[in-house]
């Protein structure tokens, strides 16, 4: 099977093809559309079994859905969910993986996008139906198959997704507005073909050098330098990407999520996660933060709203750790963002009760607080990234065998 | 109960919460007009009102909100149909 990629024929291809979707109207639109998004499907599974298997991945929430308003129904279909989702991914460090059979056919492009969208198609199903917003089997596989966001995102919910493919005010643009867009489509792989490919070499240079040192100040400048080379490669690729499918989709007359809003401008880790990868900090409120943290207001954390915060921010952002990859790496990782997130919040608490409401305000404001926070903000994320993408936890095994 | 009632409790609510006798709300008011009212603290207001009213909220219910005029007709259905 070829490869789909940005970079990829095909997905040039569909990037030229998709605009005519602003020509096609009524009932053709959606079959048109369905069409360029099951052929991306198809190409994008390794083999038969893949593809059989992302076939069940998929239709199983659609129809399951209407059945699970029954108490204790959703609960039980998100726990066989997050196990199926565990095996299929194959983490490493969880137990019973270890006994079960695998074979990396069982993997597909999208799976752990595919997750987000399916937990908020069952999640607000009911509500759907309430609110009389078009719940039908093309439309859901084109919320969950659209190609654009196949890849990595972004996370769009369905009743946003419907909304935005059936309204009716969609205009021509004019040549002005269709260069602007292309525009962000050749910026989006310049970021990601120039730009991240130099800071990812960079990244794997000072990777290298970190476990072949024999001195730990120099283990420790190469790490740093890593980290910071790093970050700068996820930004990037990452936001590189998006503005290639935002801008992609935007030719075809569709709205896809921002999901960046220059995060290293960011004061706090709140701020940051508020800019980067918008739509996973939101779906993430919405449905891990949200939820734990009210079942703990409504139990343990009566009388500790506080407590219960700091708890539900910790799960969340461990749990959001653990599904971007399958390493204890990016258990470390989710730990790092948990601590560095309740950090924040106490704080910000704290300078509140020192200050005052008005005071805090005024303290924020300070040009030196400003940069002092911003750099902290900036080195943090740099060195808890460093688990992402790479054995960081190998590397420094490795350092400490060799008994540097 | 009517909505100028509903409204009257729900700004006592929010005072609470977020610890200020000052608040005043309306139908437009928005996070960004009150101080502390983030997504991280949207969560403590959603149990605070669940409590003062006697109701539950679904996630998929509190996340659509867009304004405290959207909040008060929601609990105005949560009430009517309890």
């Amino acid at each position: 099977m070829p490869e789909f990629s940005i970079g990829s024929y095909i997905f040039g291809g569909l990037l030229i093809i998709s605009p005519l979707l602003l020509i096609w109207k009524g009932r053709q639109r959606p079959v048109i559309f369905f069409l360029l998004n099951l052929f991306t499907f198809i190409i994008s599974c390794k083999s038969s079994i893949t593809l059989a298997i992302a076939v069940i991945w998929v239709l199983l929430p659609y129809f399951l859905a209407p059945f699970l308003n029954k108490k204790g129904a959703k609960p039980l279909f998100f726990t066989l969910l997050g196990l199926i989702y565990i095996y299929l991914m194959n983490y490493a460090w969880v137990p019973f993986i270890r006994l079960l059979p695998w074979n990396p056919l069982f993997k597909f492009i999208g799976l752990s996008y595919f997750l987000f969208r399916e937990i908020d198609f069952v999640l607000q199903y009911e509500g759907l139906r309430e609110a009389g917003v078009r719940i039908s089997l093309i439309d859901y596989l084109n919320y969950m198959l659209s190609f654009y966001t196949l890849l990595a995102g972004p996370i769009i919910r369905y009743e946003a997704f419907v909304e935005d493919f059936y309204r009716e005010d969609r205009a021509y643009f004019s040549g002005n507005e269709l260069l602007s867009k292309l525009q962000r489509i050749l910026w989006g792989y310049l970021k990601v073909y120039v730009f991240s490919a130099l800071f990812n070499n960079g990244g794997d240079y000072w990777f290298e050098r970190i476990s072949e040192t024999d001195a730990v100040w120099k283990a420790v400048l190469y790490f740093l330098l890593f980290s910071f080379f790093n970050s700068a490669f996820i930004y990037f690729n990452f936001s590189g990407y998006c503005d290639v499918v935002i801008g992609g989709a935007d030719l075809a007359g569709l709205s896809v999520k921002e999901n960046f809003n220059k995060p290293y401008l960011a004061h706090s880790l709140t701020e940051f996660w508020n800019r980067h990868h918008i739509s996973l900090s939101e779906w993430i409120r919405d449905y891990i933060y949200s939820p734990v943290f009210k079942a703990l207001l409504s139990g343990p954390c009566r009388k500790k709203a506080f407590l219960g915060q700091c708890v539900a921010l910790f799960a969340t952002f461990l749990i959001a750790g653990i599904w971007h990859g399958t390493t204890v790496n990016y258990v470390i990782y989710g730990f790092l963002q948990g601590l560095g997130m309740v950090f924040s919040t106490v704080r910000k608490k704290r300078l509140i009760k020192k200050f005052g409401k008005k005071g805090y305000r005024e303290y924020e404001k300070r040009k030196l607080v400003g940069i002092m926070e911003n750099v902290a903000v900036w080195t943090f994320i740099s060195l808890s990234f460093a688990f992402v993408g790479y054995d960081l936890v190998g590397a420094l095994g490795f350092l400490v065998i060799r008994g540097v | 109960m009517d909505l100028e009632e509903i409204r009257k409790k729900l700004e006592n609510v929010f005072q609470t919460v977020f610890d200020d006798e000052e608040i005043e709300i309306g139908d437009a008011t928005t996070a960004d007009d009150i101080d502390g009212w983030d997504s991280l603290t949207h969560v403590q207001l959603i149990v605070a009102v669940e409590e003062a009213f006697n109701c539950k909220f679904s996630v998929a219910e509190t996340i659509k909100l867009k304004n405290v005029g959207e909040f008060i007709r929601l609990i105005e259905r949560k009430a009517a149909n309890a």
